[in-house]
C-alpha cells in the first residue's frame, strides 16, 4: 500500500468519525452537569430509605422486623417497644412501634427487599443518593435521619421527575 | 412390652402398640397430621377438626385424635376429600382471625401461621367484616387478644388439669366465644402456662410484649435458677439481653415438658437489670467507701487481705460460704479454695436447712418428677409444693387427677393441694416431726395423734393407704422436719417392709435450685453451719469469703456479725445486705451468663448454659475463685473451663462418678446422680429423740384453718424477683387497674418502699 | 288450633283435651298408672325392654334411633348408678308437641319415666326442660308432688320394692342442650357443650354413669306400649317404625296444631289439604319443612301427587326426614331465601362454639346472607354458600353443624330462583356496604 492511499484512507476515517461527532452537536444533550445541575431520577430509583408517617403524623412502622429479616446484608437494626398512650398521642400507628430503627448504609445494597417485605408500607426507597460522608460511623442512619418528615427538610431530599412516582411523596391512604 | 396390632395407614401396614391413639400412630410412622387442640397429656377436645382422617367402615371423616387404634384398621390420611376438609377448617379459622401478624408477638412461631402455610389457600374468600374485640391485659404478666383465638382451649385445660386453678375459661357462645377470666382480672398463680401452650397470639407474655420477634432471638436451653424442681427452659436472648424465657419443648417430654412457673418464666429481667454490679468494688479502709476498681486491683487487694489473715490467725480463721443458688462448678471451686488454698474446714453454703441426715440414711432412690406423675401413692409431710416447688405440685396434681394416685397430706396449713388429697391430716403447727414418728413406729401413733390434734385412726388410715399400694409410693417432706425426723423419713420404707410390686421413692423438698448439689459436693459438711459462722465472726472466724449472700433468715438478729470481721469478700449480682458489709465485692455472673450444672431435688444433674456474655464486667463465680486462688499462689487447675471443673467433681464426688458434660447433653433424657443407698439403719436413737420432742409439744396449740392465698410465697419479693416490676404489682395484691386495655404497669404506681417479708429461698 | 289424632285412636293425646287433664285424678280415671302397675306386678326389667323392642318404637327427638336398642345398651352388671334423663329441651324451631304433653298430661310422662327407670334400674331420674319452659317445671313439680303423695314416686312405689325419684331441672336457654351429651353437661352444672362419643351416654353419661336420654314423646309412648303390648303398638305403624307420631303443624295452614298420626300415614298432600284444612287464604303451597327446621326443605312439587308416606322411610325417600315432627308449611308468599336466612341466624346464635366448622361456618353464612340481603350479592355467592355448608356438613363435633347445613343445601337446590333474585338484583339496601370489610 502506498503512502498516498494510506493518507486518503486515514483522512476518510477521520472525516467519518468527525461526521458522527458533528451529527450529535445539534441533538438534545443528555449529560447532566451534576452537581452544578440537579439530576432527574426515575420513579423506580432506589435511594436512601424513607420511613413514612400517616395522616396524623404517626410513624407507620410497627417494628415487625420483617425488613430486618428480609435484608440480605443485615443492615437494619430495630428495637421494638410498647407505647401505652391513647391512639391519638402515640408515636406510631399501633401500640407497637420502633424505638430504634437504624440502617447501616455501609452495608446496604439497595436491593429493595425491605420495601417488598414491609406489610405496612412504612418503608420505601427515596431518591437521595448523596450519602457520602467523611466518617464511616456516619453511614449509620437512625430513625431521625430516615423519617420522611425529617428528610423533607433536608437539602438532599429529592423526588422523581415523573408523575408515576408513587412512593417518594406522602400519599393519602 | 405392649401387645402389637396391625394398622393399615395409606395402604401400608404398620405395627402399633395396642391402645395407641391414631394421631400418634400416624405421626410416629411419618404421616403428618395437622391439629390444634390435640395436646398429649391433656383431656381430649376434638374441636379443631383439623386431624380428620377417613377410616374404613366408619361414616363421615373421623378425628384421629379421638380414635384408638384397633387391629386391622384401615386409615387414609391423605386424599382429596381430607385435603378439602383441612383447607376448609383453616379457612374457617382464618375467617375471624385478624391478620395482624406484623404486630403479633407470636408471629414467627405461631402454629396457625404454620398451618396456613400448609393448608391455607392463596385467596381469602371471607370478605365480610371480622368480629372485633380489643386487646387487653388479664394480669400484669398475661396479655390477651381474644380475636386471635381459635378456641383450641389448651389454655383452659392446662389451667384446670395442670394447675388446678380453673382461672381462665371460655365465655360467650358461638362465634362470640372468648377465653377470659372470672371477673375480668386473673387472680391465679400467674404461671403463664396458658401462654406457653397457646398456638396463636391470643395469650401473650406481657413482660415480653412488643419487645422483639422470635426469629431475632438466640435460644439456649438451660435450667431454671429458682426452686429445686430444676425445670428446663429456653432462654431467648438478643444482643446480650435476655428477652424471655419459655419452656423447652413444644410437646410434652423431658423433665418439665412445657411447664414453668411464674418465677421461671417471668422473673428473668433481673439478669439485665440496671442495678447489677458493674465493676469490682473495694473498701480500702473499714468504714470507708466502696470504690470501683479493676479486676486486677480487686483480686490483688482481696488476696493480700486474705493472706494477712491467714498469716496472722491461720487458714482456719477464714470462712468460705457457698450458695445453693450457684452452679456445682462454682461451689466446687469454693470448696477446693477452702481446702486447698486456705486449708480451712469452715466452709458451708447459705442454705436454709441441711439435708445431710436425710442423705446419710437414704434407703430408697430419689423420686424423679416422672416417677411422681406415675406414682400410686404420694405422701406429703409438711411443705407446700404448689408455692415453693410448683412443678412438683403440678406432677402431684396430675398423678391424682390423671393417674388415679392417692395423695396423703400431713400439714399444719390447709394448703391448696388438699383438694386433690385422698386424705388430709390437719396437724398442729410445728408438729411435723410427730407425724414421722407416728408413721415409723405405730406404737407411738396414739400419743402422737393427741399431740397432733387428729383422730387416732387418721394416721392408721394413712399407713394403710401406704401399705396397700401396688406401685410406687413417693414420700415427700418439706423443710419443717428436724434432723432426726429426716433420718427417720429416709428409713421409713424399712418400717413398712417389703411387698411385691411396691416401690418406695423419696423426694425432699428443698428450697433452692442447687440445694441437693451443695449437699452432694460436701460443701455443707464443713465444721460450722452458716449460723455458727456468723456467730463466730470476729472471734474464731476473722475473714469470710462469701459467694452469693446470706439469707435474710441467717442475718436476722445477727446484724452486726459481718462488721466484726477483719475482712469480707463477697461475689454477688446485686448490692445485697451481705455485699454492703463487704470489703471487696466481685460482680458475679448470673445463671444466664455462665456454664455449669445444677442438681435438682430429683438428683438430676442438668446443664446450665451460657446464653449471653457476662453483663458489664462480671465473671462466673468459679472464675473469680480460681483467679483469687492464683493470686494466693495456687493454681486450682481449672484452665478457665467449667467442663474441667465438672470433670474434677466427677473424680472427687462418688455420686457424680463417670459424669461428663457430653452425657448431660440431651435434656429429654436427664441423668440422675447415684446417691449411695444406705441399708437398713438403726434409728432408735433418732426415734427416742423424736419421742422426747413429742412430749414438749403443746397440746392446746391453735390450728391454722385458713388456706393461704394463691401466690403467698410465689409473689414475695426477693433479691431477684424485686427487680421485676410485675412482681411488685403481684406482691401488692395484684390490684385490678382502671383499664384493662393498657398494661397495669403504666397505670398503677406502687410505693417503692413496699418490701414484704423475705421470700422463702431468697 | 287442633289437638288430636287423625287416622287412629289417640294414644298419647288421649287425655289432653279433658277437663283438668293434668291432675292425677283425671289421669287415673282414664287408665293412668295401669301400665306401671302391670310392670311392677310381675314384669321383669328385661320383659319391659323386650316389649319396647318389640314395639319398634323409635326415638322421637329427631334421630329416630330404636328406643329398645338404646335401652339394651345399658350395661346390666355395672356397679354404678343408672339414670334416666328426659330430654324436654324442645328447642327445634317448629316443634311444640312435648310442651303440650307436659302441660296437659304430666302424669303420662311421669309414668313413662317410672317404667323406664324400672326397666333400666335407675333410682334417680331427671326431667331437663329448656329455660323458656320454666312454667312447665311448675306444672311438672305439682304433678310430681301429687304422685309422691299418692305413693307413686319415691320410696316403695305402689307398695313394691321399687324406689324411684324424679327431679326437674331447667336449662338456661341453649338449643345445643337438646343434644343429649350437652344436656348431660348442663345437668351436671358445666358449660352446655356436647361431649365426645364414644363413650355413649348409655355407658358413661350423667356423672360418668350409664344414662338413657329420651325425648318426652318417646317416654310418654312407653305406658301405652306396656298396656297394649309391643306387638299391638307396632301394628299401629309400619314394620320399621311402630306406633303413632305427633306432628306439630304450624305455618300457613288453616288449622295448625298437634296431630297424632299413625306411622306411615298416607299421604302428606292429603294431610295438608284435608286434615289441616289446606293453605290459609286459599294461597298455593310452596314448600314444607316436615321435621323441624334442621331437615331438608320439600318443595310443593315433591309433595303434590307424589303420595309421600309420613314415616321415617317415606320421608327419606321423598328427600327429607321426620326429625322432631315440626311440620312447617310455607305458602307462595314466602321467600325461601329469607326463611333460610332466618334459620341460619338461629343456628349461628345457637352454635355453642366448641368446634371450628360450626362456630365459624355459621357466623360466615349469616354474614354472607346479610350481605346478599343488603344488596351486595355477587355472582358466585350461591356457590360460596354451598362450599361453606359443605365444609360444615359431616365435619362438626355434633349434629348441630349438619342441622345448620341441610336447610341451606336443600333451599339452594330446590329454590335457586329465590337466591338468584336476591344475589343478582341488589335491589334494596345500601349496596352491600354493610357486609363489606373496612380497611
Amino acid at each position: 500500500m502506498s503512502i498516498i492511499t494510506e493518507v486518503i484512507e486515514n483522512t476518510r476515517a477521520i472525516i467519518k468519525g468527525m461526521m458522527t461527532t458533528v451529527s450529535y452537536i445539534p441533538r438534545e444533550k443528555w449529560t447532566v452537569q451534576y452537581p452544578d445541575e440537579p439530576v432527574t431520577l426515575q420513579p423506580r430509583f432506589r435511594g436512601q430509605h424513607l420511613l413514612h408517617v400517616d395522616e396524623l403524623g404517626r410513624e407507620k412502622c410497627v417494628a415487625c422486623y420483617l425488613c430486618a429479616a428480609a435484608c440480605p446484608s443485615d443492615c437494619i437494626y430495630i428495637v421494638a417497644a410498647d407505647d401505652p398512650r391513647p391512639a391519638e398521642e402515640r408515636t406510631g400507628v399501633d401500640e407497637r412501634y420502633a424505638k430504634v430503627y437504624n440502617i447501616d448504609y455501609g452495608r446496604c445494597i439497595f436491593c429493595g427487599f425491605c420495601v417488598e417485605a414491609c406489610p405496612k408500607d412504612a418503608i420505601t426507597h427515596g431518591y437521595n443518593f448523596e450519602l457520602s460522608v467523611y466518617s464511616r460511623a456516619d453511614l449509620l442512619k437512625t430513625k431521625d435521619d430516615l423519617l420522611i418528615t425529617k428528610q423533607k427538610q433536608s437539602p438532599n431530599y429529592r423526588v422523581a421527575f415523573s408523575d408515576e412516582d408513587v412512593d417518594s411523596e406522602y400519599k393519602e391512604v | 412390652m405392649a401387645e402389637l396390632i396391625k394398622v393399615i395407614i395409606n395402604g401400608q401396614d404398620f405395627q402399633v402398640e395396642k391402645g395407641a391413639r391414631l394421631i400418634d400412630a400416624c405421626r410416629e410412622n411419618g404421616y403428618s397430621i395437622a391439629s390444634f387442640c390435640y395436646y398429649a397429656d391433656l383431656a381430649l377436645q376434638a374441636s379443631c377438626r383439623m386431624c380428620l382422617v377417613r377410616i374404613e367402615k366408619m361414616p363421615k371423616l373421623q378425628t384421629s385424635c379421638t380414635i384408638t387404634c384397633t387391629d386391622g384398621m384401615v386409615v387414609t390420611t391423605e386424599s382429596e376429600e381430607i385435603e378439602k376438609a383441612r383447607r376448609g377448617m383453616v379457612e374457617f379459622l382464618l375467617a375471624n382471625h385478624p391478620l395482624d401478624c406484623p404486630v403479633c408477638d407470636r408471629g414467627g412461631e405461631c402454629e396457625l401461621q404454620e398451618m396456613v402455610f400448609d393448608w391455607g389457600d392463596l385467596e381469602e374468600r371471607f370478605t365480610e367484616r371480622k368480629n372485633y374485640a380489643p386487646e387487653k391485659f388479664l394480669s400484669p404478666v398475661v396479655a390477651n387478644d381474644s380475636q386471635r383465638c381459635i378456641l383450641c382451649k389448651r389454655c383452659t385445660r392446662v389451667c384446670d388439669e395442670w394447675m388446678g386453678e380453673d382461672a381462665i375459661e371460655a365465655g360467650g357462645r358461638g362465634a362470640h366465644t372468648v377465653i377470659g377470666t372470672y371477673g375480668g382480672w386473673l387472680n391465679c398463680s400467674q404461671c403463664g402456662n396458658c401462654i406457653e401452650v397457646c398456638p396463636t397470639g391470643t395469650l401473650l407474655d406481657a413482660t415480653y410484649r412488643h419487645q422483639t420477634r422470635p426469629w431475632e432471638l438466640s435460644r439456649t436451653t438451660s435450667t431454671c435458677s429458682f426452686c429445686s424442681d430444676g425445670c428446663q427452659l429456653s432462654v431467648g436472648s438478643r444482643r446480650g439481653e435476655v428477652m424471655r424465657v419459655v419452656a423447652r419443648d413444644r410437646y410434652v417430654n423431658g423433665h418439665n415438658g412445657e411447664f414453668l412457673c411464674i418465677k421461671g418464666r417471668f422473673a428473668h429481667p433481673f439478669v439485665n437489670h440496671e442495678e447489677r454490679l458493674r465493676t469490682p468494688l473495694v473498701r480500702y479502709k473499714k468504714g470507708g467507701r466502696l470504690v470501683p476498681t479493676t479486676w486486677e486491683e480487686a483480686v490483688r487487694f482481696a488476696a493480700q487481705k486474705l493472706q494477712e489473715v491467714k498469716d496472722a490467725h491461720g487458714g482456719s480463721a477464714i470462712g468460705v460460704v457457698g450458695s445453693p443458688r450457684l452452679t456445682n462448678e462454682s461451689n466446687w471451686a469454693l470448696l477446693r479454695f477452702a481446702r486447698d488454698v486456705l486449708g480451712t474446714d469452715k466452709y458451708t453454703a447459705s442454705e436454709a436447712f441441711s439435708l445431710a441426715p436425710f442423705f446419710e440414711n437414704l434407703s430408697a432412690p430419689l423420686a424423679t418428677h416422672k416417677d411422681i406423675r406415675h406414682a400410686k401413692t404420694i405422701v406429703l409431710i409438711g411443705g407446700e409444693p404448689e408455692e415453693l416447688q410448683p412443678l412438683t405440685g403440678k406432677q402431684v396434681r396430675q398423678a391424682v387427677r390423671n393417674g388415679g394416685a392417692k395423695l396423703v397430706i400431713f400439714n399444719s396449713v390447709p394448703i391448696r393441694l388438699k383438694e386433690q388429697a385422698a386424705q388430709f391430716v390437719h396437724i398442729r403447727p410445728g408438729s411435723e416431726d410427730a407425724v414421722v414418728l407416728a408413721l415409723a413406729s405405730p406404737g407411738d401413733a396414739e400419743v402422737a395423734a393427741s399431740k397432733l390434734g387428729v383422730e387416732a385412726d387418721e394416721i392408721g388410715k394413712a399407713s394403710q393407704i401406704i401399705s396397700e399400694t401396688a406401685g410406687d409410693v413417693v414420700l415427700m417432706f418439706g423443710g419443717e422436719l428436724s434432723a432426726e425426723a429426716q433420718s427417720v423419713v429416709a428409713q421409713l420404707p424399712a418400717a413398712f417392709g417389703e411387698k411385691e410390686g411396691r416401690r418406695f421413692l423419696l423426694h425432699p423438698l428443698p428450697l433452692f435450685n442447687n440445694s441437693v448439689g451443695v449437699h452432694d459436693l460436701g460443701l455443707m459438711n464443713g465444721a460450722l453451719n452458716p449460723l455458727e459462722i456468723l456467730d463466730a465472726a470476729g472471734s474464731e472466724v476473722r475473714a469470710l469469703y462469701v459467694a452469693g449472700g446470706f439469707l435474710p433468715a441467717h442475718l436476722e438478729g445477727r446484724e452486726g456479725a459481718l462488721s466484726r470481721l477483719d475482712f469480707l469478700a463477697v461475689q454477688e449480682l446485686f448490692l445485697t445486705e451481705t455485699a454492703e458489709a463487704a470489703d471487696v465485692i466481685f460482680p458475679a455472673a448470673s445463671f444466664a451468663e455462665t456454664d455449669g450444672t445444677f442438681t435438682n431435688s430429683d438428683g438430676l444433674v442438668q446443664r446450665v448454659r451460657q446464653s449471653i456474655p457476662p453483663v458489664h464486667q462480671s465473671k462466673p463465680d468459679w472464675a473469680i475463685t480460681s483467679q483469687l486462688a492464683s493470686a494466693l499462689g495456687t493454681d486450682l487447675g481449672f484452665q478457665m473451663s467449667s467442663s474441667n471443673i465438672f470433670l474434677d467433681i466427677a473424680h472427687g464426688v462418688p455420686a457424680y462418678e463417670g459424669l461428663r458434660y457430653p452425657l448431660l447433653k440431651d435434656e429429654s433424657k436427664p441423668v440422675q446422680v447415684k446417691h449411695a443407698l444406705a441399708g437398713r439403719r438403726d434409728v432408735t436413737a433418732q426415734l427416742a429423740e423424736l419421742r422426747r420432742a413429742l412430749e414438749s409439744l403443746d397440746e392446746n396449740a391453735e390450728k391454722i384453718t385458713e388456706t393461704p392465698p394463691v401466690g403467698h410465697e410465689l409473689f414475695k419479693l426477693g433479691v431477684l424477683t424485686s427487680k421485676v416490676p410485675q412482681f411488685h404489682l403481684l406482691a401488692a395484691g395484684n390490684p385490678e387497674p382502671e383499664s384493662v386495655l393498657v398494661s397495669p404497669l403504666y397505670q398503677i404506681t406502687l410505693d417503692p418502699g413496699l418490701r414484704r417479708e423475705a421470700a422463702a429461698g431468697d | 288450633m287442633f289437638i288430636g289424632a287423625i287416622g287412629c285412636e289417640p294414644l298419647q293425646l288421649r287425655r289432653v283435651s279433658l277437663e283438668r287433664s293434668r291432675t292425677l285424678d283425671v289421669y287415673r280415671r282414664n287408665g293412668g298408672y295401669e301400665a306401671l302397675r302391670k310392670v311392677l306386678d310381675g314384669m321383669s326389667p328385661d320383659d319391659v325392654i323386650g316389649e319396647v323392642k318389640k314395639s319398634a318404637l323409635r326415638g322421637r327427638g329427631g334421630a329416630g334411633f330404636p328406643t329398645g336398642m338404646k335401652w339394651s345398651f345399658v350395661p346390666k352388671d355395672s356397679p354404678k348408678a343408672r339414670y334416666v334423663v328426659c330430654n324436654a329441651d324442645e328447642s327445634e324451631p317448629g316443634t311444640f308437641k312435648d310442651r303440650y304433653l307436659m302441660e296437659r298430661d304430666p302424669h303420662l310422662l311421669i309414668e313413662g319415666m317410672l317404667i323406664a327407670g324400672y326397666a333400666l334400674g335407675a333410682r334417680v331420674n331427671y326431667i331437663y326442660t329448656r329455660g323458656e319452659y320454666r312454667y312447665l317445671i311448675e306444672i311438672m313439680d305439682e304433678a310430681l308432688e301429687e304422685a309422691r303423695t299418692a305413693g307413686l314416686l319415691g320410696d316403695r312405689v305402689l307398695g313394691t320394692d321399687f324406689n324411684c325419684e324424679i327431679y326437674t331441672h331447667t336449662g338456661a336457654g341453649a338449643y345445643i342442650c337438646g343434644e343429649e351429651t350437652a344436656l348431660l353437661n348442663s345437668l351436671e352444672g358445666l358449660r352446655g357443650h356436647p361431649r365426645m362419643k364414644p363413650p355413649f351416654p348409655a355407658v358413661a353419661g350423667l356423672y360418668g354413669c350409664p344414662t338413657v336420654v329420651n325425648n318426652v314423646e318417646t317416654l310418654t309412648a312407653v305406658p301405652d306400649i306396656i298396656k297394649m303390648g309391643g306387638d299391638a303398638y307396632k301394628a299401629l305403624g309400619t314394620e320399621k317404625s311402630g306406633g303413632t307420631k305427633l306432628w306439630s303443624v304450624s305455618g300457613h295452614v288453616a288449622r295448625p296444631g298437634v296431630y297424632e298420626l299413625p306411622m306411615g300415614y298416607d299421604d302428606m298432600e292429603k294431610f295438608i289439604m284435608e286434615d289441616c284444612q289446606g293453605i290459609t287464604n286459599g294461597r298455593q303451597l310452596k314448600a314444607v319443612i316436615p321435621g323441624g327446621s334442621s331437615v331438608y326443605i320439600m318443595p310443593a312439587e315433591d309433595i303434590i301427587g307424589r303420595d309421600v308416606r309420613m314415616d321415617y322411610e317415606g320421608l327419606v325417600a321423598a328427600g327429607s326426614m321426620v326429625g322432631s315432627g315440626g311440620f312447617i308449611v310455607l305458602d307462595d308468599t314466602v321467600d325461601v331465601f329469607e326463611s333460610t336466612k332466618n334459620l341460619t341466624e338461629f343456628y349461628k346464635h345457637e352454635s355453642c362454639g366448641w368446634c371450628t366448622p360450626c362456630r365459624e361456618g355459621t357466623d360466615w353464612l349469616v354474614k354472607v346472607f346479610k350481605r346478599i340481603e343488603s344488596g351486595g350479592g355477587r355472582p358466585d355467592d350461591a356457590q360460596l354458600l354451598l362450599d361453606i355448608v359443605d365444609n360444615i356438613e359431616g365435619k362438626s363435633f355434633c349434629p348441630l353443624g349438619d342441622a345448620a347445613a341441610w336447610p341451606i343445601q336443600s333451599a339452594i337446590k330446590k329454590f335457586p330462583e329465590d337466591f338468584r333474585r336476591h344475589i343478582s338484583n341488589g335491589a334494596s339496601g345500601d349496596g352491600g356496604k354493610e357486609g363489606l370489610p373496612t380497611a
